[in-house]
């Protein structure tokens, strides 16, 4: 009788559903087997996110806002606070992630980093949309002693131009996000360098959201769309927390 | 399909959800990523799904595969199974439990750090910091329901007080030596409470201390008084439980009171290693709310009843007969049933007579009324009472069952509590059949009316407080005359007995006022009603031949008062009282009950010549009764075989006898027993009008008259040697014969009553041969004095005018007092 009752009707029923499951189960695992197509570095607390190759590498950089600060004199209150003023996080798509060599100007693959930062009061009170031009360098004086340089020898500085202004667009994003999107090139001692700089405040001005990558003018010609469509990818949401 | 599919589905949605949480937020990443990045980061959730795949695949394939499931079964898990069986049982519990445990916190550890977008260590480190964090808000919501819950939990908590009461032994000074006359309960209940003192006494044996005691008996017999003494005897702890504490405004509430009563009880227990609880009046919280309705007192439990008709002739005469003659004669007094102008109920007859009426009329009535039970409060407090009396017993304590437990220790088991409840009740047929159950309640014993030697005593106690002339055979006799007096009762007569002293300007309790108070308080106060002369005349008539029969024949039984004054709705009765407690009656003391029942129909006709009155409605009815009851059971008739049972068992109405129906052989037996009832009064005609003359004169006489007036010698009240007298007959037939006139309506002249002290005057230089003692006491009882066969006489001068019916007749109705029987 017990035997009947577990071998009829609801066990027929029941083994598709299981070889169902089952099936499900398999196609989840066989699923898991493959490589995300790209890694994503996201600050869900201040609301920037990014989306680099899956080759590409990335780290959170600890105490950059330190540079230029007597340790002995911050408390752990005041680190704190310094800490969590900024977020950086840098970029590599070197073979090995290195910290250090994040600005070269030789560098063969692309490297750089992005950047979250709450502005301090003065700051927020003196920055403007031009000043995002020259964080990485004076954008504008560059131009200019380029134009001179023109000026002076029409084919020779046109030909090895020590700066070149490949792109240069004003962004707006949603939510009130601003800024500018550069690429240029700058001849260096260690060669030609191709930075492309994507900086934006927030509509009340307090953070600053920055992506800086750069690499070899050559590099920049084999991974000029990648860089691109990271820059692209580069997505702002402003959490609200600082108003 | 549920137990195969569970664990896949958890783990699933344990997979999906932290992809989910992956994507949630972020604004760039795909889902395709989410599922790839969570495969890496949770791989695990991923290993436990593969494994649970494969155990189910595995399983499938054993069902169908017999080779392959003994393979596994015996090969590869039997070692593993063996060493897992070698645990103990408890100890696999405990551990299956752990590991349950960890599961699911580690389970809800790892959600909890999805969600935080952290490690799960770092979750792990974080939570004692989200507890802490977490606080305020639950103190709030615990606030809340504190606020909510707490109001009801307060207002419940004072409805639940009061209604007990506890004693401790030196707050009560009763002892078993104060309850008189109940030796055999007294005995049994000491004994309980001895092993209630000494557990070990019977524990130590394999044996169990007996847990309760019903005490039953008609009201006053002294049950509260037993308990009492039981309090004051005992060293333990007394818990007196008010009839009405457990009736309650809202349902619940009594739930709840049986709760914290039998909390408060088990602390007494354990604290003084035992404890009593007494629930007086227990009827009005024993039964399941059947019979506190319409029926009042008339209803019957339907399982109590089967059980207490279980235990025999006890039930047959507490049970039944409350119902019997109370529910009878409410019936027939309410539907204005001719016969039931009867001129004294059934007291003339022996309790198992009546008893036998009653059941009848019992029978009859639960055919109408019984449909109307049922739809009674039921509120769960009997069952909150039957639970805690033998329900499952928990461990005790928040320590022993909460924290023991979840350290997964095995809780102590529960401690011996050792209550003694007693209940008592005159209801034991409203109990609960669940409630009387070995168990519950082991032991019931009937408190019945008090011995005599307790009778004795208890008048002995009350008279002591007064002053009296009674001798000690005086209080004896009181005793012999009052089978179901009660503690109660006995305190009552005599403080109406003195009552009637002080009414007389005495200070000193006379014989008289004895029996006085005992007629007041037995039979009710006389209502202030005269009979008119031609009345009075018949009901003392027939009266005195119920009387003469009874005296006559009857054994065992001595008559205890005749009146003809009205009482209530009776008109006059013969009330006897049992000298002796038997069980059964033989034939023929039914036979000699049915004929004192049909004297008054033979001694009307006899006197009246062949006229009758209404009033042997109900003594008619009463003979048939018991004629047709006990020869349809008892083979009081030609037969044999059980009509009774017949009935019982639906067997159709079966002819016993062909040639003679049923009916006819009941009107035989009565005809016979009518012929001989004939005899005897024939016999005693001087008796008769000796009697009735009496009854006339002094409305009541006691029975040691009656016996005075049969023998011709002194009595308390009338003296029978008068009646001796030869001019007596001549005199009182006069008078007879003339009030038989006036009914047949020749004549319309009064006469008036002949006063018998004028006649013995005249005739009283004249010494009187029938005084002498000797000469009566060899009659005997049935034989009689032979004196009374002369014929009615024309009256003589001494008599004058009777005053014809100046009232309106008034029918005298009967009465439903119970009469006295041990």
């Amino acid at each position: 009788m017990e035997s009947r009752r577990w071998t009829s009707g609801p066990r027929r029923r029941s083994v598709p559903a299981v070889f169902l499951l089952v099936t499900a189960a398999v196609v989840l695992l066989a699923g898991g087997c493959g490589s995300p197509s790209y890694q994503y570095v996201t600050n869900k607390k201040d609301g920037a996110y990014l989306r680099v190759p899956n080759s590409w590498d990335h780290q959170e950089m600890p105490g950059p806002a330190l540079f230029g600060i007597d340790a002995r004199n911050v408390s752990p209150e005041m680190l704190q606070g310094l800490m969590s003023r900024e977020w950086v996080v840098g970029i590599d798509a070197g073979a090995r992630f290195d910290a250090t060599r994040l600005l070269v100007p030789d560098a063969v693959q692309p490297k750089g980093f992005v950047q979250v930062r709450h502005l301090l009061p003065e700051e927020a009170n003196a920055v403007s949309t031009n000043d995002l031009r020259n964080f990485v360098l004076s954008v504008d004086d560059a131009q200019a002693a380029q134009e001179q340089a023109v000026r002076q020898d029409p084919y020779g500085a046109r030909l090895s131009p020590s700066f070149l202004l490949l792109t240069d667009e004003v962004v707006h994003k949603k939510a009130g996000v601003h800024g500018v999107h550069l690429v240029y090139q700058v001849k260096t001692d260690a060669g030609l360098v191709t930075i492309d700089q994507t900086s934006l405040l927030d509509s009340g001005q307090t953070m600053l959201y920055q992506l800086i990558l750069a690499c070899s003018s050559l590099c920049y010609a084999q991974h000029g769309a990648q860089i691109s469509d990271v820059a692209r990818s580069f997505t702002i949401e402003p959490t609200d927390q600082d108003q | 399909m549920w137990d195969r599919s569970k664990f896949l589905l958890l783990l699933g949605a344990v997979f999906l959800f932290v992809v989910a949480a992956e994507v949630s937020g972020d604004p760039l990443m795909t889902w395709g990523d989410a599922f790839r990045i969570q495969a890496r980061k949770s791989a695990w959730v991923l290993v436990l799904l593969g494994l649970e795949v494969l155990r189910q695949v595995h399983m499938v394939v054993g069902e169908r595969w017999s080779a392959y499931y003994v393979f596994w079964t015996d090969r590869v898990f039997a070692r593993v199974e063996r060493r897992f069986l070698r645990i103990k049982d408890w100890n696999r519990f405990r551990l299956s439990r752990a590991a349950k445990w960890v599961a699911g916190l580690a389970l809800a550890l790892f959600v909890y750090a999805r969600l935080s977008h952290t490690s799960v260590f770092d979750a792990l480190v974080n939570v004692p910091g989200a507890v802490w964090d977490a606080i305020p808000v639950v103190l709030q919501i615990v606030l809340l329901m504190v606020l909510v819950v707490g109001q009801f939990v307060v207002m419940f908590w004072f409805l639940s007080k009061g209604g007990v009461e506890t004693y401790f032994p030196e707050d009560i000074t009763t002892r078993f030596a104060d309850v008189w006359g109940q030796d055999h309960v007294v005995n049994r209940v000491r004994e309980n409470v001895f092993y209630l003192e000494r557990p070990e006494e019977i524990e130590s044996r394999g044996g169990h201390v007996p847990g309760g005691i019903l005490l039953w008996g008609p009201p006053g017999t002294g049950k509260t008084l037993l308990a009492e003494a039981v309090a004051g005897e005992t060293g333990k702890p007394f818990v007196f439980v008010d009839p009405g504490a457990f009736s309650a405004m809202f349902v619940g509430v009594g739930i709840l009171k049986v709760k914290s009563l039998f909390r408060k009880l088990r602390k007494l227990a354990l604290r003084y290693g035992g404890v009593i609880v007494f629930f007086d009046e227990a009827d009005t919280l024993g039964s399941r709310g059947q019979l506190g309705g319409s029926f009042g007192g008339g209803g019957v439990g339907t399982g109590a009843r089967s059980y207490f008709a279980r235990q025999g002739p006890l039930a047959t005469r507490h049970g039944e007969r409350p119902i019997g003659t109370a529910a009878a004669f409410g019936r027939r007094a309410g539907s204005g049933d001719p016969s039931g102008q009867m001129c004294n109920g059934l007291s003339y007859l022996s309790a198992a007579a009546r008893a036998e009426i009653g059941r009848e009329q019992a029978r009859e009535q639960f055919v109408v009324g019984g449909g109307g039970g049922g739809g009674g409060g039921f509120d769960g407090t009997l069952q909150a009472l039957l639970t805690e009396m033998s329900g499952l017993k928990k461990p005790r304590g928040f320590l022993n069952r909460i924290v023991r437990r979840t350290l997964g220790m095995r809780p102590k088991p529960p401690p011996k509590y050792r209550i003694l409840v007693m209940m008592a009740t005159n209801m034991p047929q409203a109990l609960d059949e669940a409630l009387l159950r070995p168990g519950r309640i082991d032991r019931q014993y009937k408190v019945g009316y008090p011995s005599k030697e307790g009778r004795v005593r208890t008048f002995e106690g009350y008279l002591a407080k007064v002053r009296h002339e009674l001798t000690g055979e005086q209080v004896d006799r009181l005793a012999v005359m009052s089978p179901e007096a009660t503690g109660a009762t006995i305190k009552d007569t005599v403080n109406e007995a003195l009552v009637q002293a002080v009414k007389d300007g005495r200070e000193v309790i006379t014989w008289q006022d004895m029996l006085r108070a005992r007629v007041i308080k037995e039979y009710g106060l006389a209502d202030d009603h005269e009979h008119i002369d031609r009345e009075r005349h018949s009901i003392a008539l027939h009266e005195a031949c119920h009387a003469v029969v009874a005296y006559r024949m009857q054994r065992g039984r001595v008559i205890d008062l005749a009146t003809i004054e009205r009482r209530g709705g009776v008109g006059g009765f013969v009330a006897h009282v049992a000298v002796e407690d038997r069980m059964f009656m033989w034939k023929s003391e039914i036979e000699i009950q049915v004929m004192v029942s049909l004297a008054s129909l033979a001694g009307e006709r006899m006197f009246f010549e062949g006229d009758n009155t209404v009033g042997v409605g109900g003594d008619l009815r009463s003979a048939t009764m018991l004629v047709a009851g006990y020869m349809s059971s008892a083979a009081m008739g030609d037969t044999l075989a059980s009509r009774l049972a017949m009935l019982e068992q639906q067997m159709g109405n079966l002819s016993l006898d062909a040639d003679r129906p049923f009916g006819e052989q009941i009107e035989a037996k009565l005809r016979e027993l009518y012929e001989r009832t004939e005899v005897v009064l024939r016999e005693n005609r001087r008796e008769i009008l000796a009697l009735t003359h009496a009854l006339e004169e002094h409305k009541t006489i006691t029975g040691e008259d009656v016996e005075a007036i049969m023998e011709g010698t002194d009595g308390p009240t009338v003296d029978g040697r008068r009646y001796r007298e030869p001019d007596f007959l001549t005199v009182f037939e006069g008078y007879h014969s003339h009030a038989v006139s006036a009914h047949r309506g020749q004549t319309r002249e009064a006469r008036p009553f002949p006063e018998l002290g004028r006649a013995a005057a005249r005739n009283r230089a004249e010494p009187d041969p029938s005084a002498e003692p000797g000469r009566h006491t060899e009659t005997g009882h049935r034989g009689g004095s032979g004196l009374s066969t002369e014929s009615a006489r024309p009256a003589d001068g001494t008599v004058g005018a009777v005053s014809a019916g100046t009232r309106p007749a008034e029918s005298v109705g009967k009465r439903g007092r119970s009469e006295a029987n041990a």
